[in-house]
């Protein structure tokens, strides 16, 4: 599913080149349940906005199924990420303004889906999280893993094809955390492709495979 | 569209949650937008409307400067005004315009109902209405066949303001009869309701055939002089023909017209002829009439605009720089969005329609404070006033106008965040990291405010200008005093009055007058003072015959000078002897003597006027001091005053203004001088009621207008500026608070943090100086032909407007600058 091949990153200093990712290679088949772990400054959220194209300042080879994303423009990139990828985030990251429900149907409105459609969407999402009962809320109205689900939530409602996270339990207690692993495990037996960055070992073994960065370098895979 | 729908929902719903800063956004666009609102209302219909008539932009103006011999009359435009003889050969040899009319503005006294009332008249060829293209929605129109013979077609349209006034909109009046002027005229029709006449600022209530002259002006006729140039032409270009074609054409028509009334003319040498033989036609737009009110106040208006422009370009820099700062806030929210799939374009749009929310609420509480603000304005002149009479108000035009701007400003304040969106990377901003949007918007910011001084100093220096001109107008000696002064008018000659009548109602109502409680002493003049109206003829001395001089003149009674409080310095005042029967006398004032007679008393002395032809018979039997007559701002005239009882044949004495010096309040001597009138004869109608002083006050109404708006908007401007550079500081304060702290931390005492914060201000306002007295340079020499003994590069001006600047940037500082030097370096550097 991505195939990367000596993807670096680096930005200049006036000490001279400073480099963030370096010659990175590595395979994610589909349906993997991938760690990505690694001390602060290892360039893990890196690696993971490079894979989900937030981030266009880079070197190297990346194919996504079969796209040749380094060959793309940033615009054919967007569309890339619209179609295939979901992203869950350690803040949760929800619109304040907008209530659960808006949240949900803010990606959808992104990829052009009918207003009708989407309500439909929405709908299903609700009551497949089991959030029906807080679809009119604000985020500042749900508690810490209830906005994280409701960013789960959002993250697969455009049925991507990998999810991408980035500390997704770091701001939960245990419990809370857990929760949402489960819910990840469930996910990739489904079929879901996931890749997470994480400082937890316990996180970790919820997943096939861990790979270890330091310094930009792989150095465990 | 339900994706925008949805933009334009959720930014609605954004300004809800933050109330404070959506108020500061859409009251600070209101402010702009309603100015410039409320001014545009004004020149929409003074400057750019077009009359409600068939194909507006076919009309053209006649004009034929020039030197020329006889009587003019002149209501702002000399060249205008043609002879009746001129305008009938133009009309009919004319190839290139499909029609020609005639115009001329006449007082009616109407009678109708048993009541006299005065009204505006309009003298107009036969075919006014359908060269126009305007019709009747009641009865008929006047066609060609209203006006072939003199004095044979007494009949008349009411215009529909009038007859919905006068007469309750009743089409009764239709074939009833009329008086004007003690003429019986038959009503035969209603004229188009949106139709106000050719003259902005001029609604003629009652439109007479042009065959009726003699009727409707008893003093005068000159239907047949060549020489009496009275009536304004307006045409309307055949289809194809150009207006520099139709110029040429009808200057080919109109030299042979020249030719036949040269050897009428008297006194003129070989230049002047040529002179006089060479001028031509010219032709000017006619879309929106006559030109009068378009050439005394466009230049005050599109200053006006011009200030309220500014004062929108700066709330926009304000707004601007206010959604820099929240586009710092939004960082996070734009990040997210990215990752959720949006794309640039799609965020570009959101920001915008987001400015777009701001742009309809500000929009629509700007054309609520623009209705309130014009209301105000034109309150402030009296109801008969040109400006009144333009009937400016926030119409459908107005309203699309401030759309309009508010979408404009929308885009010019949402171009920044919409282009700083497009921008983003929303890694960077999702992991927390320190982006350098906040410098960039801090720069921005800066930036915005630096342009935000240099256009309030613009602002505060035209401000400036107006304030030095009104205050010399002030200081101006008018040469009498005005106050304790009533002033009221009659125009006997429009009920069949002869000037010998005249002048003996005019000396019974003076008895009648200064029998009243509290007279001091009363007269009357031909002339009303202060009220921008003027008789002018050349005169001559005896000495020399041949060298004329161009004289204000004025028909007096006795007392006239003691009434108005002008010293008289040497001679003897008029009395009632001085009649048609006595030796003709007159008093002239100091410029007269100073120019005819220097360096000796003109008493004694005998002088003559130009058109009479006769020796120089005049004595002058009393000198006055220099006053002011038509407006404060004149220059001083020569100036001869005759007594009113001694006409000459082309100075019939139709109108009389009284003038009673009393110790009674100027109410009472009104009520008391019309009833005085109603005694004498209940068919003359009084009007011009008003102190003397009041009138002073109105002839300088504009140009304190002036200055209290553009005082006003240079406020406004300074009040924006100072929120701007308040807001600047503050969010550099907040930004640097840590970077303040450290400083502190490392022996920085308050007054240096104070001083560092200031310097900020100090450079923007160096920058904006640099920047704004240049620019404030420019407008001052655009704006100099309306100011009154001010030039464009007035120092005091200019220091007076940066020094003005400085201090309100300083104060605006001075709070920032505070909260700098209190940051506790401590509890900062804890925090970190």
């Amino acid at each position: 599913m991505i195939q990367l091949s000596n993807v670096e990153k680096s930005f200049a200093t006036r000490a001279g080149q400073t480099f963030v990712l370096r010659r990175i290679g590595l395979t994610i088949e589909p349906g993997e349940f991938v760690t990505i772990m690694g001390p602060s400054g290892a360039g893990k959220s890196t690696l993971l906005s490079i894979l989900g194209m937030l981030d266009h300042d880079w070197s190297g080879e990346y194919r996504l199924l079969e796209n040749e994303v380094h060959r793309m423009k940033p615009r054919e990139r967007s569309d890339l990420n619209k179609k295939y990828v979901g992203f869950v985030f350690q803040q949760y990251h929800l619109l304040d303004n907008l209530t659960v429900a808006e949240n949900l149907d803010i990606p959808l409105s992104y990829r052009n889906v009918k207003g009708s459609e989407r309500a439909a969407i929405v709908a299903d999402t609700l009551d497949r999280f089991q959030i029906v009962g807080k679809k009119d809320l604000f985020p500042n109205q749900l508690s810490g893993g209830q906005q994280q689900l409701v960013g789960v939530a959002r993250a697969l409602i455009a049925k991507p094809k990998l999810l991408l996270a980035d500390e997704p339990t770091g701001n939960l207690h245990s419990d809370q955390g857990r929760e949402i692993m489960r819910l990840f495990k469930k996910l990739n037996e489904e079929g879901m492709t996931i890749v997470q960055v994480t400082h937890s070992e316990e996180n970790a073994t919820y997943g096939h495979r861990i790979i270890r960065l330091r310094d930009g370098w792989v150095v465990n895979d | 569209m339900s994706a925008l729908l949805q933009d334009l929902r959720y930014a609605f719903r954004g300004l809800r949650r933050s109330p404070a800063f959506a108020l500061a956004a859409v009251a600070t666009l209101a402010l702009g937008i309603g100015a410039n609102a409320a001014i545009f209302a004004l020149v929409d219909r003074v400057l750019i409307r077009a009359l409600p008539v068939r194909d507006p932009e076919r009309l053209v103006l006649l004009r034929s400067p020039g030197p020329r011999q006889g009587q003019a009359w002149d209501d702002g435009d000399g060249a205008a005004s043609f002879s009746y003889p001129a305008y009938r050969a133009l009309r009919d040899r004319n190839t290139v315009l499909s029609g020609l009319l005639a115009t001329y503005p006449f007082d009616a006294s109407v009678g109708a109902g048993g009541r006299m009332e005065r009204a505006a008249g309009e003298l107009v060829s036969g075919n006014y209405f359908s060269v126009l293209g305007v019709g009747a929605s009641a009865g008929r129109v006047l066609s060609a066949s209203d006006d072939t013979t003199p004095g044979a077609h007494p009949v008349a349209v009411l215009s529909y303001g009038y007859w919905t006034r006068r007469f309750g909109g009743s089409k009764a009046i239709l074939g009833e009869s009329i008086s004007i002027n003690g003429t019986p005229l038959t009503v035969v029709g209603i004229a188009a309701p949106r139709f106000d006449g050719v003259q902005t600022g001029r609604r003629p209530d009652v439109f007479v055939p042009m065959m009726m002259k003699a009727a409707m002006t008893p003093r005068w006729n000159a239907l047949d002089d060549p020489k009496n140039y009275w009536v304004q032409l307006i045409g309307r270009l055949k289809p194809g023909v150009s207006p520099g074609e139709a110029a040429a054409s009808l200057t080919a028509v109109y030299h042979p017209l020249l030719t036949e009334v040269l050897p009428a003319i008297d006194g003129w040498n070989d230049q002047q002829k040529s002179e006089f033989l060479a001028r031509r036609i010219e032709l000017r737009r006619g879309a929106g009439g006559r030109a009068v009110m378009r050439d005394s106040l466009g230049t005050p208006l599109l200053a006006l605009m011009g200030m309220v422009g500014v004062v929108l370009l700066i709330a926009c820099t304000n707004l601007a720089g206010l959604l820099a700062a929240r586009g710092v806030s939004r960082q996070r929210e734009y990040g997210i969005r990215v990752a959720l799939g949006a794309s640039p374009g799609r965020l570009v749009r959101q920001s915008l329609v987001e400015c777009l929310a701001f742009s309809v609420l500000g929009g629509a509480l700007g054309l609520a404070l623009s209705a309130w603000t014009l209301h105000g304005l034109l309150s402030l002149f009296p109801p008969d006033s040109d400006l009144r009479l333009v009937s400016a108000s926030v119409d459908l035009r107005v309203v699309a106008f401030a759309a309009v701007l508010a979408l404009a400003a929308g885009a010019l304040f949402g171009a920044g965040p919409a282009f700083r969106v497009s921008r983003l990377q929303p890694f960077r901003v999702l992991r927390g990291r320190s982006s350098s949007a906040g410098r960039e918007a801090l720069h921005l910011r800066t930036g915005l405010v630096t342009a935000q001084v240099a256009l309030t100093l613009v602002l505060l220096v035209a401000a400036g200008l107006f304030a030095r001109s009104l205050g010399n107008l002030l200081q101006v000696s008018l040469g009498f005093r005005p106050s304790g002064v009533v002033a009221l008018s009659i125009s006997p000659d429009l009920a069949g009055y002869s000037p010998e009548e005249t002048a003996r109602l005019g000396r019974r109502l003076i008895d009648e007058l200064s029998r009243l409680p509290g007279t001091e002493s009363a007269t009357a003049a031909a002339v009303p003072a202060m009220a921008n109206s003027n008789w002018t003829n050349n005169f001559y001395t005896a000495q020399s015959p041949t060298e004329t001089v161009q004289t204000w003149r004025n028909f007096v009674a006795p007392a006239y000078f003691r009434t108005l409080g002008i010293p008289l310095l040497a001679g003897r005042d008029f009395r009632y002897e001085d009649d048609a029967h006595a030796p003709r006398v007159a008093i002239v004032n100091e410029t007269f003597a100073r120019r005819f007679f220097p360096g000796r008393s003109p008493i004694g002395e005998h002088v003559g006027i130009g058109f009479t032809a006769a020796p120089a018979a005049i004595e002058i039997v009393g000198l006055v001091a220099d006053s002011k007559g038509a407006k404060v701002g004149e220059p001083a005239h020569p100036f001869a005053y005759h007594p009113y009882a001694q006409p000459f044949q082309a100075d019939k004495l139709g109108e009389l203004t009284f003038y009673v010096r009393s110790t009674a309040p100027a109410a009472a001597v009104v009520a008391a001088a019309q009833q005085a009138v109603a005694r004498v004869d209940p068919r003359i109608p009084v009007y011009d009621t008003v102190t003397l002083a009041a009138r002073v006050r109105q002839t300088l109404l504009t140009d304190r207008v002036t200055f209290l708006l553009s005082c006003a908007f240079g406020a406004l401007a300074a009040l924006l500026a100072a929120v701007g550079i308040y807001g600047v500081l503050a969010f550099s304060v907040a930004q640097r608070r840590r970077d303040i702290g450290v400083r502190m931390a490392l022996g920085a005492d308050p007054r240096r943090v104070r001083r560092m914060v200031l310097g900020e201000v100090g450079r923007m306002l160096l920058v904006g100086a640099l920047l704004g007295l240049p620019a404030a340079w420019a407008v001052a020499k655009g704006i100099e032909s309306i100011l009154f003994g001010v030039r464009a590069a007035d120092a005091a001006v200019f220091v007076g407007g940066a020094v003005l600047m400085a201090a309100v940037a300083l104060l605006a500082g001075y709070f920032p600058a505070r909260r700098a030097a209190r940051i506790d370096p401590i509890e900062t550097l804890r925090s970190e």
